[in-house]
C-alpha cells in the first residue's frame, strides 16, 4: 500500500496508568492505521481501551499520570513527540473529536454560536462576523431546525440529539482531515442514533474526511464503517473489512460478540453470552488476552501472546488480520 | 425576575420585624438599667425614676414593644438616650465609614482570593498550592479580633506606620487609618473565597466540556480563562455575597479594635450604654443590609449563569 494513503498510523501504542493497586495497562501494544477517506470502526466492550486509544491520538489524556508509549503518526509526524505549539495547531483544525456525552460536552454558560465560532477564530484568519456566519452555515449543514435561533441559545435549551449535532458542527468548523468519534450515539435515543449516523456518513463524504468511530455497538459499525478493528483487553484481536468481519469472523471473541446479537428468528429463550469477564487490566494474561474465556483455548494460547497475522484474501486491498493461534 | 425580586422583598418584611422584636427582648433581658448607666453613679433614685418615666421605660412590656414597633414601621428609629440625636442621623453619619471599610475589604479579599485560588488550582499538588492552601487555613482559623490586634500591635505600636486610634482626623491620611482594618478583612475573608475558587475550578476542569475546549486546540490558559472560570463563577459569587454580609458583620469587631467610628462601633457602644433605641435601630438596619446583599447575590447568579436566568424568566 502506498505510504501516503495512510493518514494516521499507530504503532505499538501503550497507555499505562499507575494506580495504588498496580499499573493499569489500558492499551497494551496496539498498531492500526487509518486510510484517507476511510471510516474505521473500533469495537469492543467497555474498559477494553478503545476510548483511551482514541483520546491519546489527540493527546487528551493527562500525562502524567498516564504513561504513553509507541508512536502515532499523522501524515508521517509523530503526534506524541510533537511540540505543544504544533499540537495545538492540529487539534481542532486537522484532527477533531466528538464525544459520548453531548449533554455535558458543551460549555453550559456560553451560547452555541460563540462556541462554534471559537474554533474558527482560533485557527483561521477571519473576523467575528464571518465566523458567526459560518457557524450558522454549519448548523444548517448538521440539519438543525431554526439554525439562526439556535446560535443564540445555551446548551441546556437543546435536546441531546441537537447538542450532538452542535458538537459535530463544531468538529467540522475548520474542515478537518480526521474526525474522531468516541461513542457518538451511545447516549442518544435509538431513532436519534440513526439520524446522527446518517448525518456523519453524509458529512464524511462532503468533507472528504477520514473518520474513526469508537463504539461498543456492532450495529453502529455495520451502519457506517468500511473496516473494523476489534479491541479486547487493550489489544487488537481482529481487523477486517466490515463485510468480511460480519460474514467470516475469525477470532473466537469476534464470533462471540456477533453471537450475542439477538435475532428475532432465534426461538430459543436464552440469550447467548460470552462466558467469563473482561480481563483485569492490572493483571493481563501472559498469553492471549482472550484465552481465559476462549472455548478453543489450547496450551499455546496461555503461554504465548499471538501476533496479528494476515489471513485469507485481501478484499480491495484491505487485509483481514487476526491475532489467534487457532485461526 | 421582577416578580421574583418583589416576592423576596415581601418575605424580608417579617424577617426584619422578627429581628427587631428579638433584639428588643434580648436587650430588656440583659441586666443593667439604662437610666442608671446614663445618669451615672451619683444619680439619686428620684432622678432615675424621673428619667425612666420620661423615656417610657416604666410602661408595661407589650406597650413598649407596641410603641417601638409602631415607630419603626413608620420609619422612625427613635432617639438616642445618650446623645439625644436621632438614630437615623447617627447611622447616616457612621455609615460611610463602614461602607468604605466593607467595600475595600470585600474588593481586595475577592481579588486576592480568586487569584490565589486559581493559582492553587493550576498548581495542584505542587508547592505553591500547599503554601496557599496552608495560608488559607491559617486565615480561616484565626479570629478577626486576633488578626486585628496583631496588626495594630505590629503596624501601630511596633513600627509606628499607622495611628493606634483609627478615628479620622486632620493630618492623618485616610490610607493610614484604613489599611489595617482592610487588611484584617482581607486575611479573614479571602481565605474562604480562595478555597471556594480552588475547589470550584478543580471540579470544573474535570468536566467534559473542558475536554471539548482542549480538543478545539485551545491552550491551557484559554481553557482556564475562557471556559473554566465562567462556569466556576456560581460558587464564587455565593461566597463573595456571603463575604459582603460578613464584612458588615465583621465591621463590628474590627471597628471596635481600631476605634473606627462606623456602624459597628456605634452598635457596640450603644449596647454598653444600654441605649435601646440605637441598638434596635442599628441591628434592624444591619439586617436590612444583609437581606439586600443576599438578594443582590441572587440577582448576580442570574447574570453569571444562563440556566438560572431562563428559569427565572419562566417562573
Amino acid at each position: 500500500m502506498a505510504e501516503d494513503a495512510r493518514i494516521l498510523e499507530i504503532n505499538g501504542l501503550t497507555v499505562r496508568f499507575p494506580t495504588s493497586e498496580g499499573v493499569v495497562r489500558a492499551v497494551d501494544g496496539v498498531s492500526l492505521s487509518l486510510d484517507r477517506g476511510e471510516t474505521l470502526g473500533v469495537v469492543g466492550e467497555s474498559g477494553c481501551g478503545k476510548s483511551v486509544m482514541l483520546n491519546s491520538i489527540m493527546r487528551l489524556l493527562e500525562a502524567p499520570p498516564a504513561r504513553i508509549g509507541g508512536e502515532i503518526l499523522y501524515n508521517g509526524q509523530d503526534i506524541l513527540k510533537m511540540p505543544k505549539r504544533e499540537l495545538f495547531r492540529i487539534r481542532g483544525k486537522e484532527i477533531t473529536m466528538i464525544f459520548q456525552e453531548p449533554m455535558t460536552s458543551l460549555n453550559p454558560v456560553i451560547k452555541i454560536g460563540p462556541q462554534i465560532a471559537e474554533t474558527m477564530l482560533l485557527h483561521e484568519l477571519i473576523t467575528k462576523d464571518e465566523a458567526s456566519a459560518k457557524a450558522l452555515e454549519l448548523l444548517r449543514q448538521v440539519e438543525i431546525p431554526n439554525a439562526e435561533e439556535c446560535l443564540g441559545k445555551y446548551p441546556h435549551q437543546l435536546s441531546g440529539g441537537m447538542r450532538q449535532r452542535v458538537m459535530i458542527a463544531m468538529a467540522l468548523a475548520c474542515k478537518p482531515q480526521i474526525l474522531l468519534a468516541d461513542e457518538p450515539t451511545t447516549a442518544l435515543d435509538v431513532t436519534i442514533q440513526a439520524q446522527i449516523l446518517a448525518l456523519l456518513r453524509k458529512l464524511k463524504d462532503e468533507y472528504h474526511m477520514s473518520m474513526m468511530i469508537v463504539t461498543h455497538d456492532l450495529g453502529v459499525i455495520a451502519e457506517v464503517s468500511e473496516r473494523v478493528v476489534v479491541f479486547y483487553g487493550g489489544n487488537v484481536v481482529e481487523e477486517a473489512p466490515t463485510r468480511a468481519l460480519f460474514d467470516t469472523p475469525l477470532h473466537p471473541y469476534t464470533e462471540g460478540l456477533l453471537g450475542c446479537i439477538p435475532h428475532l428468528s432465534t426461538k430459543t429463550g436464552r440469550l447467548r453470552v460470552i462466558e467469563g469477564n473482561v480481563p483485569n487490566p492490572i493483571d493481563l494474561p501472559e498469553g492471549c488476552v482472550f484465552a481465559p474465556r476462549c472455548p478453543r483455548r489450547e496450551r499455546l494460547c496461555v503461554e504465548e501472546r499471538p501476533a496479528l497475522k494476515e489471513v485469507g484474501d485481501a478484499q480491495g486491498g484491505k487485509r483481514h488480520r487476526v491475532a489467534c493461534h487457532m485461526a | 425576575m421582577g416578580r421574583y425580586i418583589l416576592h423576596r422583598l415581601l418575605i424580608a418584611i417579617p424577617t426584619v420585624i422578627g429581628v427587631f422584636l428579638a433584639v428588643f427582648l434580648i436587650m430588656r433581658m440583659v441586666p443593667g438599667d439604662p437610666a442608671a448607666i446614663i445618669l451615672g453613679k451619683n444619680a439619686t433614685d428620684e432622678q432615675i425614676e424621673l428619667y425612666r418615666e420620661q423615656n417610657g421605660l416604666n410602661e408595661p412590656f407589650p406597650v413598649q414593644i407596641g410603641v417601638a414597633l409602631g415607630k419603626f414601621l413608620t420609619g422612625d428609629l427613635g432617639t438616642s438616650m445618650v446623645s439625644r440625636r436621632t438614630v437615623i442621623s447617627l447611622i447616616k453619619e457612621r455609615l460611610p465609614r463602614t461602607v468604605e471599610l466593607a467595600l475595600w475589604g470585600l474588593g481586595l479579599s475577592t481579588l486576592v482570593g480568586v487569584l490565589l485560588g486559581i493559582l492553587a488550582a493550576v498548581t495542584r499538588g505542587k508547592w505553591p498550592d500547599y503554601l496557599i492552601v496552608g495560608g488559607a487555613s491559617l486565615g480561616i482559623s484565626l479570629p478577626s479580633f486576633y488578626i486585628a490586634l496583631m496588626l495594630l500591635l505590629l503596624l501601630g505600636a511596633k513600627l509606628g506606620w499607622i495611628p493606634v486610634v483609627g478615628t479620622p482626623r486632620e493630618g492623618v491620611s485616610n490610607f493610614k487609618i484604613l489599611i489595617a482594618p482592610v487588611l484584617t478583612m482581607v486575611i479573614g475573608n479571602s481565605a474562604m473565597t480562595l478555597r471556594t475558587t480552588r475547589s470550584s475550578v478543580l471540579e470544573i476542569m474535570r468536566e467534559n466540556f473542558i475536554k471539548t475546549a482542549r480538543a478545539k486546540g485551545l491552550d491551557e490558559r484559554a481553557v482556564l480563562f475562557g471556559h473554566a472560570l465562567k462556569a466556576a463563577a456560581i460558587p464564587i459569587v455565593t461566597v463573595v455575597g456571603y463575604n459582603l454580609a460578613g464584612c458588615f458583620g465583621g465591621a463590628i469587631i474590627i471597628e471596635t479594635v481600631f476605634t473606627r467610628p462606623g456602624i459597628g462601633k456605634l452598635l457596640i457602644d450603644a449596647i454598653n450604654d444600654r441605649d435601646y433605641a440605637v441598638v434596635q435601630g442599628t441591628t434592624a438596619f444591619i439586617s436590612i443590609m444583609l437581606i439586600a446583599v443576599n438578594l443582590l447575590t441572587d440577582v448576580v447568579y442570574g447574570l453569571v449563569d444562563p440556566r438560572i436566568r431562563i428559569e427565572a424568566k419562566r417562573g
